[in-house]
């Protein structure tokens, strides 16, 4: 028997439109194919059809197998299932994908049947498993409440129907290559017992809302059409698109082809906001999977705060006039950095913030991704530089990593490997600029480094004033390795802490250097037993804040400052801060203690 | 004209939920109903033998013995006689293997035409009617929305996304209905009696022995094969924010628009 392993994926054209479940498809049986190695054949079958072919290659087909016949025009049950029966016999392919649509879910069952393979149904997700190179097949079941997960392990092909708009379609790659292989099929045995007599074209505009980015749902609680009126002003604000839940489409105040959920579309839009939608559990199957869902809704108890991001109690009708007019007015300013008075909204997700006594405890808080640093936790850190510098009762930030093994052990690659130019650019920018406000903030910053710090992890501890490290810690800018340099401020603040020298090592090297030799070098401070560390740096903190503040404040204005000029610049700097200390009662109190042989108060002078 | 209505039984998976705690799902005291693209299946039956005088409307299904009680509510919305196709051994059974017994049964009994639902509200695979017909070699459209008798065939209405197609198919073969079929006829008192007098007649593996290989059927012949199921993982807690004014509810949504990039 020939293995050719390929996978086959049914092209779905509707008049000559070759449908998206289908290059979703060749965009996921492309990444199968990475892990069992094989090739991806599009097969597509209709009449006039073989222009299409170059298409599918640029989306990801190795080779596109055509059958062109005029018995083909139009989907009919036997003259596909014959078609594709017949290539799959005779090539012998590992798997085979349809797009769940009522076209994919007809002809599927027919071909299992007549190979006798399995096939599993509406699919939401698939891999390899790494064992026997067999396929898996995830599926919800029981309406969505059990995810079901499906091998068929002695039969081949494996055969799936995948849902439309869960699987991704790879970017259009003009240059990519592949064959087209035109095939002949014998339909001279297919009967009368089967004929189209019409045609009749659902003739209503067809809005697909899966390929909106924004989409404003709605449900039973939108109340009329008038509110729908509403929500389609805040979708259309946005550049997005309305749609409902099955209630909103059964009042009529939408059409049937915008219902989301187990009877009606997928959508996976990056922000999703569901109004008036309490949602069930059909519902929630169709959305869940967006972006960001923000929820607004009068019943607290409403099952769709379950799944969202940021729900709201309250009343649209008095929300969404006033949010239409923020939206447009953002729109038309432009946006910058995350308010500080925003930040109490923010959910933190990836940090801990916390302060107590003059000292702020900022916690990177992924410790399952070894702390590592994606766009959210630089924006997160940055909030929270944003709200401390104006911050007059905090005068030390200790900056640690949640979870034992890491301070951060990097940027977080996996989300790091799409990033076009523009994005990679961007994720720089906004380390650098989160990791500068850091670095020059009026309080002291003490990086308290428990484990790696690697990458993003080490310019975050550099970007902090002072660096204590546990003996387990380990340090290191791995970033040529990835075929990258260090861009969150690697390449200039190390060669300024430990000098060009050996700051051109460990980049050009890659490689991890232990606590004891970051503290030989100078990139630490300290080194010190891993279950002293929070309390070292603690006493140091301590240590400082018995200080006068606006001294330590302006010392370290001073120094950070004099750090980029030449020394008589540097010193008509210190002159001015020094002289600036005899304008406070601070400076008085600290001199009048120390003539008087006593300690200092300068509680009042905070 | 001999007219067979395929019907499963499932759980109201409209009242399924999941236990908080457990994260499993609770099946205790959901009622158990005829899958609804198959109840379509009986009034789509009832239809045509309105329109075909001497009719004859034969309900099947498969499952266990609690299965008795969908067929006898088939019986009282007017189909005339009930088989259950019951087996130890054809427990576990996929699509394919389920399809491959209930082609067998349908062989025996004998038909004109088939009817079944698109799909069940538990599986949601609309597999087992198109697979039966293969299995029978007779040609099948699924998602039939409407349909008539024109001599020797039917005239159907196929729902696709996009489009209808009005296609002549004809006897014998098979129809997969979706909800929707006209009017839900409501059991009578009356009916219900009717039902209770009839006989309900059974199928057993040693009955269909001829029609089957036995390694087509039950876990063993079934193809695919759950390797595990969970319910789905919780995600983690959003934001819930009550008790706000106005502004504050629009400062929050924006503070969550510009964190994710939207604006």
């Amino acid at each position: 028997m020939k293995l050719s392993k390929d996978i086959y994926v049914f092209i779905e054209q509707r008049d000559g439109i070759i449908q998206n479940v289908s290059y979703e498809l060749l965009g996921e049986a492309n990444s199968l194919a990475e892990d069992i190695g094989q090739k991806v054949v599009g097969i597509i079958l209709g009449s006039e059809i073989e222009v299409m072919a170059k298409n599918l290659i640029m989306y990801g087909a190795d080779e596109v197998i055509v059958v062109d016949h005029p018995i083909l025009k139009e989907y009919m049950t036997e003259s596909y299932t014959k078609a594709m029966t017949e290539l799959i016999k005779s090539n012998e392919p590992e798997i085979v994908l349809f797009g769940a649509t009522s076209i994919g879910r007809d002809l599927g069952p027919r071909i299992s049947a007549r190979i006798r393979t399995g096939l599993t149904a509406d699919c939401t997700s698939l891999c390899i498993d790494p064992k026997n190179k067999g396929l898996h097949m995830t599926r919800p079941a029981f309406g969505g409440n059990l995810m079901a997960v499906i091998k068929c392990e002695n039969h081949r092909p494996q055969m799936a129907t995948i849902r439309p708009g869960v699987m991704q379609a790879m970017e259009k790659d003009e240059n990519r290559k592949g064959i087209v292989r035109n095939v002949a099929i014998d339909f001279s045995n297919i009967g009368n017992e089967v004929e189209i007599l019409e045609i009749i074209k659902k003739n209503k505009k067809v809005t697909d809302i899966a390929k909106s980015k924004y989409i404003v749902g709605g449900g039973r609680g939108v109340g009329n059409t008038k509110n729908f009126e509403m929500l389609n002003k805040l979708a259309s604000t946005l550049g997005g698109e309305v749609a409902g839940s099955r209630a909103a489409v059964e009042a009529g105040w939408i059409d049937a082809d915008r219902q989301v959920g187990q009877t009606g579309k997928n959508v996976k839009p990056d922000l999703y906001i569901a109004c008036g939608i309490s949602g069930a559990i059909q519902h929630v199957a169709g959305m869940e999977n967006s972006g960001m869902i923000i929820a607004i809704n009068k019943n607290e108890t409403a099952p769709i705060f379950d799944v969202a991001d940021l729900g709201v109690v309250g009343d649209i009708t008095t929300i969404i006039p006033p949010l239409i007019e923020a939206i447009k007015k953002a729109k038309a300013e432009g946006m910058d950095y995350i308010a500080p008075s925003s930040l109490k909204y923010m959910g933190m997700e990836n940090i801990l913030f916390n302060k107590k006594d003059g000292i702020a405890y900022l916690t990177i808080n992924r410790p399952r991704f070894l702390n590592a640093l994606n766009r959210k936790t630089l924006l997160e850190i940055g909030a929270v530089v944003d709200l401390l510098e104006n911050d007059e009762s905090t005068l030390v930030v200790i900056v640690r990593g949640a979870g034992g093994r890491a301070f951060v052990a990097g940027a977080d690659i996996s989300k790091m490997q799409d990033m076009n130019v523009e994005e990679g650019e961007e994720i720089s920018t906004l380390a650098q600029t989160v990791f500068s406000k850091l670095k020059k903030l009026p309080q002291v910053v003490i990086g308290a480094i428990n484990g790696y710090a690697l990458g993003g992890g080490n310019e975050l501890a550099m970007a902090c004033d002072i660096r204590i490290a546990s003996s387990r810690a380990k340090f290191g800018q791995p970033e040529v390795k990835l075929g990258l340099i260090p861009g969150f401020g690697g390449t200039q603040r190390l060669q300024r802490i430990v000098g060009q020298g050996y700051s051109k090592e460990l980049i050009f090297t890659g490689e991890m250097i232990s606590a004891e030799e970051a503290y030989r070098i100078g990139l630490v401070n300290r080194v010190v037993p891993p279950e002293a560390l929070n309390r070292v740096v603690n006493d140091l903190a301590l240590k400082i804040i018995s200080n006068g503040s606006k001294a330590v404040k302006l010392a370290k204005k001073s120094i950070n400052e004099g750090g980029n000029v030449d020394l008589e610049s540097g010193l008509a700097i210190e002159n001015r801060d020094w002289t600036n200390c005899f304008t406070n009662e601070e400076s008085k109190e600290g001199m009048k203690a120390f003539v008087e042989k006593r300690k200092a108060n300068f509680k009042d002078f905070k | 004209m001999k007219i067979l209505v395929c019907v499963k039984q499932v759980p109201d998976t409209s009242e399924v939920t999941l236990d908080p705690i457990t994260n499993t799902l609770i099946r205790k005291g959901i009622k158990s109903i005829i899958n609804p693209d198959d109840k379509a299946g009986i009034e789509a039956a009832l239809k045509l033998k309105d329109q075909v005088e001497g009719s004859q409307i034969t309900v099947i299904s498969m499952g266990p013995k609690q299965a008795e009680i969908a067929l006898r509510e088939a019986l009282a919305m007017g189909c005339d006689e009930g088989y259950l196709v019951s087996d130890r051994k054809f427990g576990g059974s996929d699509t394919l293997a389920t399809s491959t017994i209930l082609a067998a049964a349908l062989k025996k009994i004998g038909f004109d035409v088939i009817i079944t639902g698109r799909q069940a509200i538990d599986g949601d695979t609309a597999q087992v009617g198109p697979q039966i017909a293969e299995h029978l070699k007779i040609p099948h459209v699924s998602y039939v929305e409407e349909f008539e008798v024109d001599g020797d065939a039917l005239i159907v209405l196929r729902q696709f996304e996009d489009r209808y197609h009005k296609i002549r198919i004809k006897f014998p073969c098979l129809l997969t209905a979706i909800s929707g079929f006209g009017e839900i006829k409501y059991l009578t008192v009356a009916g219900v009696i009717e039902a209770e007098k009839k006989e309900l007649k059974y199928l057993n593996y040693e009955d269909l022995k001829d029609l089957l290989d036995e390694g087509c059927i039950g876990l063993k012949g079934s193809p695919t094969k759950v390797v595990k199921s969970y319910t789905k993982e919780q995600k983690s807690q959003g934001t819930l924010l009550k008790g706000l004014t106005t502004n504050e509810a629009v400062d929050a949504i924006m503070a969550r628009l510009k964190e994710g990039h939207i604006l």
